[in-house]
Formats: structure tokens, sequence, C-alpha cells
């Protein structure tokens, strides 16, 4: 069960996402965040409440990244995750490679 | 309770559902009701007709009588003396008019000629007409007594001065008449049953009233005929609804009911060849029913239902079938990946310095965790652990070619972290779909012991040294491979001593999880490790796995679970040779 929270202000578009963020709730999310990508200067991803996230959670999380790079945005930032995604995202290397804060 | 089908019922009980049946009935009601207001309606407008012409007879008669009265004799002087006769005694003289003592009073009042002569022309008009009786009197205001004078009933006469007690309100209409319409009172006096009295005063040359000629009609015959007209009627109305009612049920029968049971019928034998396996079934379109009402359009309507199910039907066989190829081809995919891991233990019989076990246990679906281990060259033993992103045919496919190149990498002799440099950059190169994967890859010298290893983004080893305990290992990690084609991987390396003891897992471990949505974790992971730390290779990951499985209990298996775990004896001819004396 994921509820994504979708808001927009000065290009920066931000997604609050709560719940889990797993193979069946990636898609949408991916569809969600595909919507969005062309318009925006910049992307944050709130994590405060999300729960979980899987590998399939962590692609959204690298196509984002790879199509504003290939667009020279590359401001991608992920704010608020806990400790657990926080170790996935070291473990991973995405730590390297977003924005994490 | 729940009602029952139809196919339940007994006869009676299905009887009892029958439109004719309810028709019949409503109708029978209906006619009854309908009748016995029409029978009310016909009575009280037959009870006034006859009523009407009975009365305007009598009146007729009493005013005839009392014209020729009027020419033929005066009967002022004889009412005048009855009357005062009746005044001048007291009131308990005339307290009984039948007594003898009070008819003495009046009793030479009959040999009068002009009583005679009033006699015997009311007497021809009684005999001449149907009236009961025709007799003139005299009403008294004092006494409120209606006093006879002459009085010709042929049964029972009233003598002159005879008188009997009446109400006011009844003879008002009589005294104040003003010549227009008919004088009449209806009354039921005991003796006679029910009686109409009409009527004329009688006037004086002076024109005051000095008595009335009365007509008394029995309505007997009203009454009696009432009961001839109910007779009449009813047998009619019986005979009449009867025959209505009849026409009306083998009119529903053909029209309703025939048709209904037709199509209860067609979708019984619909079910029953259902049930056999018959296809094609026609049964409602061969339904023969024209009634041009709603109930043409219930049989057009499930002939078209039939249709539409036919269709329906072979649809759903098609797609049955194909799901069918599809799960097989799943099942099929999920075996050949399972083979394409090396699964034979133990793997190098031939191999004296190590021990290595390997197991995936896939979740459901198929997915894109795998392990490998081979030679590279004599003394060089390549070990990869590696998690596709997602799941499905999309995660494995990509696991097949992920594990292909790796292979082919390995052979290059460079050092992992080149490896996976090499590695990463061609699957960037054709990873249109963004997938990516996680890698750890560790290549050990067996002569030396020394595993020289790179992490792209995987778990974290958890390696044990002889007389320690199994400990995560935070060695250096890259980023996921597919991701970006510039990443560089950096090499670590780890000595292994003989007995060192080195295990690798994808996430599938961790992150099994319990009913409670508790993930099982590092920690747990580690302990369960150090439940077993002395055993073999295989002996530990079966104690991995049974502590995973006590954990989750009956939740379903999310992820693969998928771990690998090689011991090092070190070489064969070294003095610290610590294989298991069984091993050689």
């Amino acid at each position: 069960m994921l509820i994504i929270n979708q808001t927009a202000q000065d290009g920066t578009v931000s997604f609050e996402l709560e719940g889990r963020l797993d193979t069946t709730s990636a898609s949408e999310f991916d569809a969600a965040v595909n919507k969005t990508l062309a318009e925006a200067k910049a992307v944050v991803f709130d994590f405060t409440k999300l729960e979980y996230l899987s590998s399939a959670g962590l692609r959204v999380l690298l196509t984002t990244q790879q199509t504003m790079e290939e667009t020279g945005r590359p401001d991608v930032t992920v704010r608020g995750a806990n400790d657990e995604i926080k170790g996935i995202f070291a473990i991973t290397g995405f730590d390297n490679v977003l924005n994490v804060k | 309770m729940p009602k029952k089908s139809v196919r339940e019922m007994t006869k009676p009980e299905r009887m009892r559902h029958s439109l004719s049946r309810r028709t019949f009935r409503f109708v029978l009601l209906g006619s009854v009701l309908l009748g016995i207001v029409c029978l009310l309606i016909g009575l009280s407008l037959y009870a006034v007709a006859v009523a009407r012409q009975d009365i305007s007879t009598a009146f007729n008669l009493s005013r005839n009588a009392s014209a020729v009265l009027y020419r033929a004799a005066d009967t002022e002087p004889l009412s005048r003396e009855v009357m005062n006769r009746y005044r001048s005694l007291s009131e308990s003289e005339r307290a009984d008019p039948s007594s003898e003592s009070y008819k003495a009073h009046f009793s030479d009042l009959t040999k009068r000629e002009d009583y005679k002569m009033i006699l015997s022309v009311l007497n021809d008009y009684r005999k001449s007409s149907d009236v009961y009786d025709i007799y003139l009197a005299m009403y008294d205001s004092d006494s409120d007594a209606m006093v006879y004078i002459v009085d010709p009933d042929p049964g029972d006469p009233y003598e002159p001065g005879a008188w009997e007690s009446v109400e006011h309100e009844g003879v008002k209409k009589f005294l104040n008449w003003d010549g227009t319409g008919m004088l009449y009172d209806i009354g039921k006096p005991e003796k006679y049953g029910w009686m109409c009295t009409s009527g004329v005063p009688v006037r004086s040359r002076s024109g005051e009233v000095t008595g009335f000629i009365l007509a008394d009609i029995t309505l007997n015959n009203v009454v009696s005929g009432i009961w001839r007209f109910v007779l009449q009627y009813t047998v009619g109305l019986l005979l009449v609804i009867t025959l209505f009612g009849v026409l009306l049920l083998r009119y529903m029968k053909k029209t309703v009911v025939k048709p209904i049971n037709d199509i209860t019928e067609a979708s019984r034998r619909y079910t029953a060849d259902k049930k056999a396996g018959v296809q094609n079934t026609e049964h409602f379109t061969n339904l023969d029913i024209h009634t041009g009402d709603e109930i043409e359009n219930l049989a057009l309507t499930v002939k078209d239902m039939e249709y539409d199910l036919q269709d329906y039907e072979q649809n759903l066989t098609k797609i049955t079938a194909e799901k069918q190829r599809v799960s097989t081809e799943l099942a099929l995919a999920n075996k050949i990946q399972a083979d394409m891991l090396p699964n034979i233990f133990p793997a190098f019989p031939d191999r004296d310095e190590f021990d290595i076990f390997a197991s995936m246990i896939p979740a459901k679906e198929v997915g894109g965790d795998f392990y490998d281990f081979f030679f590279t060259d004599r003394d060089h033993l390549a070990m990869v652990i590696a998690d596709v992103s997602g799941k499905g045919i999309p995660a494995a496919m990509f696991m097949v070619m992920a594990k292909g190149i790796i292979g082919t990498q390995c052979m290059s002799g460079n050092t992992p972290a080149q490896i996976l440099t090499d590695v990463n950059r061609l699957i960037c190169a054709k990873n249109r779909e963004k997938m990516f994967v996680t890698v750890w890859l560790g290549i050990i010298d067996l002569r030396s012991g020394e595993l020289v290893a790179a992490n792209a983004g995987h778990e974290y080893p958890i390696i044990k040294h002889p007389d320690s305990d199994f400990e995560v290992l935070k060695d250096q990690h890259g980023f996921v491979i597919g991701g970006f084609e510039r990443m560089k991987y950096r090499d670590y390396t780890i000595q292994m001593q003989p007995g060192s003891k080195l295990f690798v897992y994808t996430d599938g471990v961790a992150e099994a999880t319990n009913a409670d949505e508790e993930l099982f974790g590092l920690d747990r992971t580690v302990a369960a490790l150090n439940k077993a730390k002395d055993k073999s290779p295989q002996i530990i990951l079966e104690t991995v796995n049974a502590n995973v499985r006590e954990f989750v209990g009956d939740a379903e298996q999310f992820d693969d679970l998928t771990m690998m775990c090689v011991e090092y004896y070190g070489k064969p001819d070294t003095d610290n040779d610590h294989r298991p004396q069984n091993n050689s």
C-alpha cells in the first residue's frame, strides 16, 4: 500500500511517499513520476513516511536520476529517509548518485 | 431461511406458484366484490322505484276518493260530531278505545245516513284498487291522536271515535299541506308490517280541515320483490363470473402461463446440458413465443443471452488455455533458471582446498537472484552473487544476460573491480529498460587464500575467521550495475585463513518478513550463522534457511532466498589442514 502525495512549486516537483514502495506499487509510482519529469527543474522525494523500499523502487529513483541527468537537470534529492532505507542507499551506492539528505 | 429453488419444489408447491390460479382467484374475488356493489345499488334503485309506484297509487286513490266524497256526501257534520264527542270525554274516559264503555259514546253514529254513505263510497274504492284500506280520520292536536271517523277495513274495522296515538312530526306535513307534491308516511306498525300511508286533507266549505282521506298500502310486496330480485341477480352473476373466469383462465394459460413455462423448461434443459458439457445449445432459439408483449421480450432476451454466453464460453476456454500455456511456460522458465545455477554438490569433489555450498529458493514468481562460482584458471575460483531489480520474466531475462556477461568477463584475468567496471559498461550499453543488478564478485587464490572482491551495490558479506564469530564486513560499495556507464568499482582484499568462512546472500534473507511485517534483518542473520558457525557450508545454509522459515511462519515468501557459503581449507600440503577427516 503506497500513498503518493505530489506537489509542485517553482518548477520543483515533490513526491511525499507513505507506506511501502515495493514491486507492486513501484509501477504506479513510476508512472506518476514519469508524467512530471518533462517540466520539472528539480525533483524532491520525501521519504519521511516511507517504511519500505524495494529494488523496484530503487529502479524508479535510478530512472529519474538518469532522465534528469540526460537533460542537464541533475537535481534529484531524497529527504527524510529512515535508517533502514539509508542503509539500502549505502549498500547499493545510491547515496553517491542521488542527493540524500 | 433461504427460498427454495424451483427445482427443489414439490408438485403442490409448484402448483401454488401458478399465475393462472392466482388470476382465477383474483377474477373471482374481484367479480364477487363488484357484484355485491352492483347488487346494493340495483336493490336500492329497485326498492325506491317500486315504493314510489305504490305511494303514487295510494296518493291518487285518496285524492280521487276525497273528490268523489266531496260530491257524494258532506263529511263535515260527521267529522265535527265525532271530534266534538271525542274532545268532550275526559282523558281517563278515552284511555282505552277498545273498551265497550268508550265505544258506547259513539255507537249511534254508525246509524247515520251520511256515515253509511261515506262508508259505501270508501268501500267501493277499496275494493276496486290494490290498497289495503282507505278511510276517513281526523287528527287531534291536543292529545296527538288520529281519531277514526269512517273505516271500511275488511278485517278489523275501526268504529267511529276509535283512536291511535301518532307523533306530531308524522302528521305535520299533512296538516300544513299546500296542495303540491304527494303526502305520504312510511312506518312499520306491529299489526301490518311495512306500511305506507298516503292521503289528502278534507276541507270544509270555509276551508277548514275537518278530516283526512287516508290510504294504507302494504309494502310487503316490495320486500318480497327484493328477495326475488336478489336471488335472480345472484344466480345470474355467479354464472357470468364463472364463465368470465374460465375464459380469462384459458386466455392467461395460452398467452402468459404457457410461454413462461416454455421458458422455464428451456432454462432447465439449458442448465442440464451445460452441466453435461454440451456445447452450442439452441434451447432458447427454438422457443416459439409470439405474444407481442413483455414475455416475448423476455424470450428474445434469453435467446440473445444464450448466444452471448456461448461466445463468452468460447472466449473463456481460449483464455483458460492461454493461461495454462503461460503458467506452464513460467514453470519451465523457473526450472531453466534454476538449472543455470551450479546446483550439484559437492561441486568440485577433486579439490581439497575449499568447500562451497549455495542455494536459491525461489519465491512464487521467477525472480532475478542468482549465484555462480567457477574456476577462472587452475588456482582461482570466482564467486558471484547478484540480485536483479524487480521480479518476474523481465528480471529473469535480465539475470540471464547479466550472468552471461559476468561469466565471460571473469575469464579476462582482470581483478573484480575491473571486471565489474567492464560489465557495467557492457550492460549499460544495452539497458534501455533501465534495469539494474547488484553484484558481489570475489576471486580467491586458492594457493594463498587471498580473496580479492568488489561490491556493486550488493549486501555486505559476512565473514568468519578461525576462532571467532561471523561478522558483517562493511566493505566498500560501488553503485549498482546498469545505472550509469561512468561508474568505477574498487577492489578490496580479504586474507582467508584455513577455516575462514565467507557468507554472501541477497536481500531476500535480511528482508524476509513475518506476519507482523517485521524484517528478519542482518542481526538475526548473523545470529543464525553463529548457531552453526563450526559446521560445513551446507549445514550453515540449512540453519539460516530454517531460522528464516521459523521467523516468517505462515507469511508468504515474497522474495527469492539466495545464499552462498565458502569455507577455505588452505593448501592441501600445508600443516594447517582444517578439512574434516571424512572429506578427503
